[in-house]
């Protein structure tokens, strides 16, 4: 079935004119556009909600397309026959989604508990209209229905919520295979001080946190009750990315080292200006220094990369 | 006109990242590779590098939606496709007879198609525009499908059979789609294979699938079921089949009950 435009109205007027009455058309065609029976199953088969409330009320329907009459009747015939196994079909796909968000935010999971997440997600689900897409990724989703969360939650689990969130939105990063293709991958040796340039990994993200709340996401890792006695408020900047080599997503602490490193490099610099700076501005020796960029370079912070 | 690939691949499993390292250490047992087409577009991690250049792969795509009637394939999605189909090592690369795409909004399920001459010929019309740009053999596989779309005027397997008639491509067939259908449908699998145009059937699934409230669901998540490896022997002994692809999808836990398997199927098809 197409979407089809069909012209319902030209309208002729008869324009009084001193020089007699000619007919011309007017510019007001109305134009009507149907919706298709797979537009409109394919609303419903994302949404098990608006299935259920359709089998109630199939005038919802009416209110939500614009069906022709022949596909309003087969639509109804459908619905009459086999709404069980749309209904079905909508929940099993509902249901591998809820998985796939599991397996999206280990934190959230082990803090929020199922039980409580699994309530959040029902109405999360309710929250969605009749006509709204569904976001294209088990991580995009991960990202949405966090956001759903975090208006729901304290200041706590608002963190906990962020640093999930923070990880999602990186695993859709792309890197480019001719940009991967040219990282080097063994330690830089004196020889490749004027040969070689760095880059900044692009998918790096810094958020700032306290203390406390990564002192948290450990002890959920422990199992450690999780308690809040002695809190250290004291902020951390941590970086997030995505590690070409691995697909995986990690952080690091950004001490004080690798800020002023970052600043230096500004996405992209030379391999012998960021050694010469760093001798320069911290009287590290040659050694120090390209111990400190192999060690980023191992970790994949940065690349580098044969000019 | 359609030509089958010559040579017998063997036996494999599909990709998937939580088993890649048990996968790289036991290549010598696993005969091919099928790989999401999509993940292969960006993923750019060693592991998966050395898999796609030590073993024999197949590409399986997921997001292609043949069956949108009012859209066509996107530009860059092509591009991605001609070079990654394009490796040395690539045999074949397939897509499923569904929808997955409408009004730019991804469903993240298969629905099926509805079954009538206007959406196979547009099915048919996409497929000869995928084949236009890329050599490699294309297949298209069967779904598991819980309901008919609305306004179908013919059944699955005639719907199939047209499709791949003018498109002039090749069938995956999924036996274990095709013995969930028959059970939640009702019909005969032996007389759907009888039926079907057997010399256009290149590769075949498997994989497990379970019962949840009543209703027989692809669940990828348990070993094949006897039934389904019967319904293999059948197939086995009317045709030549280029290559067997268990999937499994979840409980990844146990990798030797796969490989299990696999050596299992190794006998059904040799």
């Amino acid at each position: 079935m197409k979407t089809c435009y069909v012209i319902t109205l030209a309208v002729l007027e008869r324009r009084n004119n001193p020089g007699g009455g000619v007919f011309r058309v007017i510019n007001k065609y109305m134009i009507t556009k149907y919706d298709t029976l797979q537009q409109v199953v394919s609303c419903l088969l994302i949404h098990s909600t608006w299935i259920k409330k359709i089998i109630a009320n199939f005038d919802l329907i009416e209110r939500n397309f614009n069906l022709r009459d022949t596909d309003k009747i087969a639509l109804r015939e459908f619905f009459k026959i086999d709404h069980e196994k749309l209904l079905i079909h909508a929940q099993l796909s509902e249901e591998k989604r809820w998985r796939e968000f599991l397996t999206t935010s280990h934190y959230v999971k082990l803090f929020f508990g199922i039980d409580k997440l699994k309530r959040y997600w029902t109405e999360y689900l309710t929250s969605f209209h009749f006509k709204e897409g569904i976001p294209s990724t088990p991580f995009n989703e991960a990202v949405c229905f966090l956001e759903f969360m975090e208006k729901k939650s304290n200041a706590l689990e608002k963190k906990i919520i962020e640093y999930e969130i923070t990880k999602n939105r990186l695993v859709g990063f792309n890197f480019y295979h001719d940009q991967i293709s040219s990282i080097k991958r063994y330690k830089i040796a004196m020889e490749d001080v004027f040969s070689h340039e760095l880059f900044l990994n692009p998918s790096l993200v810094i958020k700032k946190f306290k203390l406390h709340t990564l002192q948290l996401l450990k002890n959920i890792d422990l199992s450690i009750a999780q308690s809040l006695e002695g809190k250290n408020d004291n902020n951390i900047y941590l970086g997030f990315y995505k590690n070409c080599r691995t697909g995986s997503i990690k952080t690091i602490a950004i001490n004080k080292h690798i800020l002023k490193l970052l600043i230096y490099m500004k996405n992209k610099q030379q391999l012998y200006v960021i050694l010469q700076l760093l001798e320069d501005n911290k009287k590290w020796s040659f050694q120090k220094g390209t111990d400190f960029i192999n060690y980023l370079h191992q970790e994949n912070v940065i690349f580098i990369v044969k000019k | 006109m359609f030509i089958k690939p010559n040579d017998y691949v063997g036996v494999g499993i599909n990709y998937r990242s939580e088993i890649v390292d048990d996968i790289i250490k036991n290549m010598h047992r696993i005969d091919f590779i099928e790989i999401n087409t999509e993940k292969l577009f960006y993923d750019t991690s060693d592991k998966l590098q050395t898999i796609t250049t030590r073993l024999p792969i197949v590409l399986h795509g997921l997001t292609l939606s043949l069956g949108s009637v009012a859209e066509t394939i996107n530009e860059s999605y092509l591009d991605n496709l001609s070079k990654v189909v394009g490796k040395e090592n690539c045999l074949w690369y397939s897509d499923h007879i569904a929808t997955t795409r409408i009004n730019n909004v991804d469903l993240r399920t298969l629905m099926p198609s509805t079954f009538t001459q206007e959406v196979a010929a547009t099915m048919a019309n996409k497929v000869k525009q995928l084949m236009k740009i890329n050599t490699k053999p294309f297949l298209l596989e069967n779904i598991t499908y819980y309901f008919s779309m609305p306004d179908s005027q013919c059944s699955e397997l005639e719907f199939i059979a047209h499709i791949v008639e003018m498109a002039d491509c090749g069938i995956l067939l999924d036996i274990n789609n095709l013995y969930i259908n028959s059970i939640n449908h009702q019909y005969d699998p032996y007389n759907f294979i009888d039926r079907l145009p057997l010399d256009r059937v290149v590769e075949v699934h498997l994989a497990g699938c379970d019962y949840i409230n009543n209703v027989l669901v692809d669940t990828h998540a348990s070993r094949t079921k006897n039934e389904v490896l019967h319904l293999l022997q059948y197939l086995r002994k009317k045709i030549k089949i280029h290559g067997v692809i268990i999937e499994r999808d979840d409980r990844l836990d146990n990798f030797n009950e796969l490989m299990d398997e696999v050596a299992l199927v190794k006998e059904i098809v040799q």
